[in-house]
């Protein structure tokens, strides 16, 4: 079992958006959800290696700012095309206020 | 064979058809037929060069076909529609029946008119093949003129002077991107392609061509080893037409994409639509030929589909993109909304202050976010503040919530 990375404070990340985490050679999308939870994906869209934090998130959706392809960020399903090949995901907590992911071995 | 749903046209449209027959729970046969010898492929990619080569980006991986059962003919021709017998002949002479057609045929590039000056080595760019040619043969040093300064010709001019080839925009407008982007946009886009050392002749005609020189209607002379037109593109109706099908400015089809013969559908670049106040208008972007051909595979399925979103589209320059939704018009009233990064919001309101269109243009992907806000916005129907719509430091998002 691979280590917990630190990612940020709870509070860099608002409810409803994404940040963008880089480690090592990957990039990583974080989210918070409107209900306060934390959740990890792959940080580029499946499509055309766009970084979908810049992109917009609605409820339990991250539409990448390119071509408008989804993914529902909490399971890495792609939900509306042109995406079509699923995001990676990544198991998330929170100590002492700050989010951890870890990564896959 | 059970006649069922024949795509005539394997482009996004087509493609995105047979995605919406399924995604509505047609369970019957769906052929897909195109004329292109490479497996159904996305057109962006073919004018915007992140690399070396135009890259060949398959809409879906195959096996997609086989467990959605598409029947899929590529490197086929349709010529001809048998409407009483209600099947298609192929180029082969095989007939396929049909219970519901498809026309998603595209469109093609518009050429210079007959009159013109000799076009014999001028090239267009729509297919994978086109883009190959152009890349194989255009290398850092050559002289190319391109004539239309519309996405395709920019994009290409983009792509053409990174790789150090010396490059001419030719444009008859007084402004690049006139038809679709507010003069502020134009601007920023053409003070860019001249910083990356594109030349761009705006308000300019060609008078002739001849041994590689294009005499412009300023009375200079440029230098074209290549000649490449963007012009716009024509519908490809002659199938339909030759069917009997009513064509104007593109294959007459009403809101759920019906033509003149109920079992006849047509979809994308190739038809028209009925606007209010515009006539039959023909929406040419990938977005929209993917959208009208999901809904007309959902129709055909004998569903409903939803509301049409706004008309979205975007253009890559450079290191820059342009996204653009709704349609933007010259004369309407602006808000500017200038963004921490240097680009540019422009959007477009009505008498009654309810959003109509939007442009966006700056490095990276800077201005995605705020356009999918403002056409959530648009869907519905609010009036939001002008002067919070102005101010970068008002996230748009903060608008969406409030209503």
């Amino acid at each position: 079992m691979s280590d917990w990375i630190d990612v940020c404070a709870t509070d860099d990340i608002e409810e409803e958006d994404v940040i963008r985490f880089d480690h090592g050679a990957h990039s990583y999308a974080i989210y918070h959800s409107p209900e306060g939870e934390f959740f990890a994906t792959d940080g580029l869209c499946t499509h055309e290696q766009v970084h979908l934090a810049d992109g917009l998130v609605m409820n339990h959706i991250i539409e990448c700012p390119k071509h408008n392809g989804q993914f529902n960020y909490k399971t890495g399903e792609a939900a509306r095309l042109p995406a079509c090949d699923h995001l990676g995901t990544y198991p998330v907590r929170v100590v002492d206020g700050r989010v951890q992911m870890q990564l896959s071995e | 064979m059970m006649a069922g749903i024949v795509i005539v046209g394997a482009g996004y449209c087509g493609v995105s058809a047979a995605h919406g027959a399924r995604a509505a729970g047609y369970d019957g046969p769906i052929t897909l037929v195109g004329d292109d010898p490479e497996w159904p492929y996305e057109r962006p990619p073919l004018s915007k060069w992140d690399g070396a080569m135009p890259r060949l980006q398959p809409i879906f991986p195959e096996d997609w076909y086989t467990q959605n059962r598409i029947d899929l003919k590529w490197g086929a021709v349709v010529t001809a529609i048998d409407r009483s017998a209600r099947n298609v002949t192929l180029g082969t002479g095989v007939t396929l029946p049909y219970a519901k057609l498809l026309l998603a045929t595209g469109a093609s590039p518009r050429h210079l008119p007959p009159h013109a000056p000799s076009d014999a080595c001028a090239r267009y760019l729509r297919s994978h093949a086109d883009a190959m040619n152009l890349a194989q043969d255009i290398c850092a040093g050559s002289d190319v003129v391109i004539i239309g300064g519309g996405f395709i010709g920019l994009e290409l001019a983009a792509s053409l002077s990174a790789r150090k080839a010396f490059v001419h925009v030719i444009e008859a407008q007084e402004r690049i991107l006139a038809r679709a982007v507010p003069p502020e946009i134009s601007q920023m886009v053409l003070d860019l392609h001249k910083t990356r050392g594109v030349t761009v002749h705006t308000g300019t005609t060609v008078d002739a061509i001849k041994n590689n020189l294009v005499s412009l209607s300023t009375g200079q002379t440029v230098r074209a080893e290549h000649l490449i037109i963007g012009i716009g593109s024509e519908p490809n109706t002659v199938l339909a037409a030759n069917a009997g099908l009513t064509v104007d400015n593109g294959i007459a089809v009403d809101g759920c994409f019906a033509t003149n013969d109920p079992d006849i559908f047509a979809a994308g670049d190739c038809c028209s639509l009925p606007v209010e106040g515009a006539g039959r208008t023909r929406f040419e972007s990938w977005q929209v030929a993917g959208d009208q051909g999901y809904r007309a595979g959902k129709v055909m399925a004998g569903v409903t589909p939803d509301p049409t979103p706004p008309p979205w589209f975007w253009s890559d320059q450079f290191d820059h993109s342009l996204q653009v939704v709704g349609q933007p018009s010259p004369a309407g009233t602006r808000i500017l909304r200038p963004l921490p990064s240097g680009g540019l919001i422009t959007i477009e309101t009505d008498d009654n202050g309810t959003l109509t269109a939007a442009a966006g243009f700056a490095a990276g992907n800077a201005v995605g976010r705020d356009i999918k806000i403002i056409q959530k916005l648009m869907q519905a129907g609010v009036t939001p503040d002008p002067a919070a719509l102005a101010d970068p430091n008002t996230p748009l998002k903060t608008i969406l919530k409030q209503r």
